[in-house]
C-alpha cells in the first residue's frame, strides 16, 4: 500500500520574504481568492490561475483537484500517473479531492487506477456509474487506506459485477454515507445477483444516515432488505426494495420523511399495505370490513391527516388490489402528494379520482391508465380540481367520452396527454385542445392512437393550433393508415410483426412538422392559416389586482417637486384576498427611474417568462404563468445527479 | 424606521432599515442594541464604497433568497449589477472585501462573479496583466505546477 508521507500543510515551495503587492488581486485574503474562484467552472482557468501568483496557486490548485474533471482517456491516465508519485507532489493533492467523478469515461476506468484514489482521504463522492470494467477489487482497494470518513455518496449504477464484499465495505468504511445507488438497468449487462440482503442488512445497521437508496434490478433482494432499512436508516427519503404488505406498512411506519416510493413491479400489495395511513385501525379491519367501509355501510376511519405530508411521488403501478379506500386514506394522510401513478390498478373507480381531487394544485403528474372503471363523471371533477396538472394518462379508461376531454382541455399547464385506446373519442374532443389558447403554448405530446373515431381534420387542426407539438401518435387510427403518411413517422420498432408495422402511426419532431405541412397542402376543406406567430392570450390579471404594465400606468406615483425622477424602492400590488400578504414586484424587472406616465419596460408574455414569475407570486393569485423550461446550466447534470442523490 | 451608518472616513449615512438589514452584520447588531439612535461604525469601509453599497442593496431590496447552490453559482450578472460593476479594479476589490464584511453575501457573489468573469478562457499571463499581478514564482515552481496538473491541460 502506498504510503503518503508528504509533511507540510503549505505548499513545500519556500515563501518568498513578505511582498507589498500593488494588485488588490494579489493582497485579497485568501479565502476570498477562493471565493473567486468556485466561479470558475473550467479546468483551463483554474490551472492558469493558479500559475499567476503564489497568492494564488494553493487556492486555485485545490478548486481545481476539488472535482477533476477528465475530458478524455489520455487525461484521466495522466491524472493517474501524477497520483501514482505522491512523493514528488509540490502540493498535498490528495487532501484536496473531494469528488469523483469518471462515469464519462465508463469502460477505461480499471480497478488498478482507481486504487490509485485510496489516499484522497476527504473523499465525499463516489460517482461510477456504468463503469462496468470495475470490480469489487477495485471498491475494496479504493476503501482499503483512510477513504471513508468523509463519503456521503456512492454509485455504482451499472456495475453489475458488484457483490456483497464491496457492500460490506462500504457498511464498515462509510458510517456518513447518505446515498448509495446500485440501480442496474443496462439491459446489455449481466444480472446483478452479487448483492444479498446479508450485505444490504448490515449497510442498513452500519449507515444511519442513508436517504437515498436505489437497488432495482438487484435480483437476489427480498423484502428483508426493505425491513433492515424502515427499521434501521429513519431518514430515508426514497426506497425501492421489493415488499409485501406487512414490510411496505412496516416502511411507511418508521420512514415518515420518505419523499418517493415506487412499488416494484407485479407484487402482491393491497390496502393492508396503508393502515399505518390510518388513526387507528380496529382489530377486525379485513378485506370485509373495508367493503362495509366502501359501501358506506361502516363509517369511514380516521386518516392521519397531513402525515406524510413529504410524500410527493407514488407509484403504485400494478397493484391491482388498491382499492379506492386505500386512494382515500393515501391522499388524507400525504395531501401534497405530486406525481401519482396508479397504472393497472385496475378497482379504482370514480369514488377514487373523487379522493384524488383533494390534491388539488399539488398533483402535477398523474397516470390512471387501465382503470377502466372511471367515467367522465370523475375526470371533469378532477380536471376543476387539479388545475396544474401537466401530464395526465388514461389510457384505456375506455369509458370515457369527448366530455371528459373538453375538461381535460381546459387544464392550462397541460403538456402530455395519453388517451390511446379511449374508443369513443372523435373530433369534438380533439377540437377542445384547439379552442383553448393556453393549450398553444403547452401542449406538447398526445397519444391518441386506437382514438378510431377521430378524423384528419380535428389532427389537421390540432397541428396548426399547437405549435409545440412534438409527438403524436396514431398508430391504428384508419384515417392515417394511408400510404404517403408513411414517410412522416417514425420508422416502426424492429421488434414489431409485419401487421403491427402496418399500423403504426407515430410522429415525432420533424415528423410533426411535416405531417402539418402535409394535411395543410391537401386538405380540400378552406385552410385556416395557421396562426403564426400562434396567438396567445393577453396576460390578465385579476381584476382587483393593479396592472403596473398598463400603458400609461395605472401608478399612483407621488410627484416630485421639481419633477425629477421618482426612485421607486419597489412596487406592491393588491393581493386579490385582502387577507394575503400585498404581492411585491421585482424590483430589477422595473426601471426604477418611473415618472407618472411613462411606461414601465415590463414584459410579461414574451419568452422571458422566468420574469413573469418574478412578478406575481402565482400562489396567491392563483395566476396561471407556465414558466418555459429554465435552459440546462453548463457542466452541472452529473452535479445535479448527485444533488437528487444527497436530496 | 432608518438606521445611521458611520463609514471609515467618518461620513454619516442614514438609510431604511431594511436596506441596511441586506447586510447579514448590521442586522445582527440592531438585533443585538435594540433600538437606537446611535450611528453604526463601519471602520473597514470608506465613505466611497459604502455608498455603493448602499446603492446596490436598494436596487436589490426584496430579490428572492435563494438557497439553491447551483442557482446562486450559475446565474448570470444581470443588467443593472454588469453595470454597477464597472469600476476601477481598486473599487471593485474595495466592494468585494466590503460585501464580505458586511456580510452580504449576494453582492460578494456578484463582485466574485465579475472576476471570475474576467479570468475565464484566459492564459496565466493575460490575468497577471489585467489585474497588475506581479509573478513570484520561479520558473521552475511554475514548470513544476505545469507538470503535475497537464491532465487539465486543453489538449
Amino acid at each position: 500500500m502506498m504510503e503518503v508521507d508528504w509533511a507540510p500543510e503549505t505548499p513545500n515551495i519556500q515563501r518568498h520574504q513578505l511582498y507589498q503587492s500593488p494588485s488588490p488581486a494579489q493582497s485579497i485574503p485568501s479565502e476570498l481568492i477562493s471565493y473567486i474562484l468556485q466561479f470558475l467552472t473550467h479546468p483551463h482557468d483554474m490551472l492558469q490561475s493558479a500559475l499567476t501568483c503564489r497568492a494564488w496557486t494553493f487556492n486555485a490548485l485545490e478548486a481545481l483537484w476539488w472535482k477533476p474533471q477528465f475530458r478524455s482517456t489520455a487525461h484521466w491516465l495522466a491524472f493517474c500517473q501524477i497520483l501514482g508519485e505522491p512523493r514528488a507532489w509540490s502540493y498535498p493533492y490528495s487532501t484536496f479531492v473531494r469528488r469523483i467523478n469518471v462515469s464519462s469515461l465508463s469502460t477505461n476506468v480499471n480497478d488498478h487506477q482507481l486504487m490509485l484514489l485510496n489516499q484522497c482521504d476527504r473523499i465525499e463522492r463516489i460517482t461510477l456509474i456504468g463503469c462496468t470494467s470495475l470490480t469489487d477489487t477495485g471498491l475494496l482497494g479504493l476503501l482499503s487506506n483512510k477513504v471513508g470518513h468523509y463519503v456521503t455518496s456512492v454509485d455504482l449504477s451499472d456495475i453489475t459485477t458488484i457483490t456483497n464484499a464491496t457492500i460490506f465495505k462500504i457498511a464498515a468504511t462509510c458510517p456518513n454515507l447518505q446515498g448509495l445507488n446500485l440501480s442496474m438497468c443496462r439491459e446489455d449487462q449481466q444480472r446483478c445477483t452479487g448483492v444479498t440482503d446479508q450485505s444490504i442488512c448490515r449497510l442498513a445497521e452500519a449507515c444511519p444516515q442513508l436517504r437515498r437508496i436505489k437497488l432495482n434490478n438487484c435480483d437476489a433482494l427480498t423484502e428483508k432488505s426493505a425491513l433492515a432499512l424502515a427499521h434501521h436508516c429513519p431518514r430515508l427519503l426514497e426506497i425501492d426494495c421489493p415488499v409485501n404488505d406487512q414490510v411496505l406498512a412496516e416502511v411507511w411506519s418508521h420512514l415518515r420523511e420518505l419523499r418517493e416510493y415506487r412499488l416494484a413491479q407485479h407484487e402482491p400489495v393491497t390496502d393492508a399495505a396503508f393502515h399505518p395511513f390510518y388513526v387507528s385501525v380496529p382489530s377486525d379491519m379485513d378485506d370485509h370490513y373495508r367493503r362495509l367501509v366502501a359501501q358506506r355501510l361502516r363509517p369511514p376511519l380516521e386518516a392521519k391527516d397531513g402525515y406524510f405530508d413529504q410524500l410527493r411521488m407514488l407509484d403504485l403501478s400494478n397493484a391491482a388490489f388498491i382499492s379506492d379506500e386505500a386512494v382515500r386514506v393515501i391522499v388524507h394522510a400525504a395531501p401534497k402528494i405530486r406525481n401519482l401513478v396508479l397504472n393497472k390498478c385496475k378497482e379504482i373507480t370514480d369514488e377514487g379520482v373523487l379522493s384524488i381531487c383533494r390534491l388539488g394544485r399539488f398533483l402535477h403528474y398523474l397516470h390512471l391508465g387501465h382503470c377502466e372503471l372511471l367515467t367522465d363523471h370523475s375526470i371533469i371533477k378532477l380536471a376543476h380540481a387539479c388545475t396544474r396538472i401537466r401530464y395526465i394518462d388514461l389510457a384505456q379508461c375506455s369509458n370515457l367520452t369527448n366530455d371528459a376531454v373538453v375538461a381535460l382541455a381546459t387544464l392550462p399547464r397541460l403538456k402530455r396527454i395519453g388517451l390511446v385506446k379511449c374508443f369513443n373519442i372523435s373530433d369534438t374532443g380533439i377540437d377542445a385542445f384547439s379552442q383553448n389558447p393556453r393549450m398553444a403554448s403547452s401542449l406538447e405530446r398526445v397519444h391518441l392512437s386506437y382514438c378510431v373515431k377521430l378524423s384528419e381534420a380535428s389532427i389537421r387542426r390540432l397541428l396548426n393550433f399547437c405549435y409545440r407539438l412534438n409527438h403524436l401518435s396514431l398508430t391504428h387510427v384508419p384515417a392515417f393508415l394511408r400510404p404517403e403518411l408513411l414517410d412522416f413517422r417514425r420508422p416502426p420498432p424492429k421488434t414489431f410483426s409485419q401487421q403491427q408495422r402496418n399500423v403504426f402511426c407515430v410522429y415525432s419532431g420533424h415528423g410533426v412538422k411535416d405531417l402539418r405541412v402535409y394535411l395543410n397542402k391537401t386538405s380540400t376543406q378552406p385552410s385556416q392559416p395557421p396562426p403564426s406567430p400562434p396567438q396567445r392570450r393577453p396576460f390578465q390579471l385579476p381584476a382587483n389586482v393593479m396592472d403596473a404594465r398598463a400603458r400609461p400606468p395605472a401608478l399612483d406615483l407621488p410627484q416630485t417637486a421639481d419633477g425629477s425622477p421618482f426612485r421607486l424602492p419597489f412596487f406592491y400590488l393588491a393581493p386579490a384576498n385582502p387577507n394575503d400578504p400585498p404581492v411585491q414586484l421585482a424590483p430589477h424587472l422595473l426601471d426604477r427611474q418611473v415618472r407618472p406616465n411613462v411606461t414601465l419596460p415590463m414584459e410579461v408574455d414574451p419568452p422571458n417568462n422566468a420574469m413573469a414569475q418574478d412578478i406575481l407570486w402565482p400562489d396567491v393569485f392563483n395566476v396561471d404563468l407556465t414558466p418555459l423550461p429554465r435552459p440546462a446550466p453548463v457542466d452541472l447534470e452529473e452535479d445535479v445527479l448527485d444533488e437528487q442523490l444527497m436530496e | 424606521m432608518s438606521v445611521r451608518l458611520l463609514s471609515s472616513d467618518s461620513e454619516d449615512f442614514t438609510v431604511a432599515k431594511e436596506v441596511a438589514e441586506r447586510s447579514m452584520l448590521i442586522k445582527n447588531m440592531l438585533e443585538d442594541v435594540g433600538d437606537n439612535d446611535n450611528p453604526i461604525p463601519l471602520p473597514n469601509v470608506t465613505a466611497k464604497i459604502l455608498r455603493k453599497v448602499i446603492e446596490w442593496c436598494e436596487h436589490h431590496l426584496g430579490d428572492p433568497v435563494t438557497n439553491d447552490e447551483n442557482e446562486r453559482r450559475n446565474t448570470e450578472i444581470d443588467e443593472w449589477d454588469q453595470k454597477f460593476m464597472e469600476v476601477d479594479q481598486e473599487t471593485l476589490f474595495d466592494i468585494i472585501l466590503a460585501a464580505n464584511y458586511l456580510d452580504i453575501k449576494p453582492l460578494l457573489d456578484v463582485g466574485c462573479k465579475t472576476v471570475a468573469n474576467m479570468i475565464k478562457g484566459k492564459t496565466a499571463e493575460e490575468i497577471r496583466k489585467i489585474f497588475n499581478i506581479v509573478n513570484d514564482l520561479t520558473p521552475e515552481e511554475e514548470a513544476q505546477i505545469r507538470k503535475e496538473n497537464e491532465w487539465a491541460e486543453d489538449r
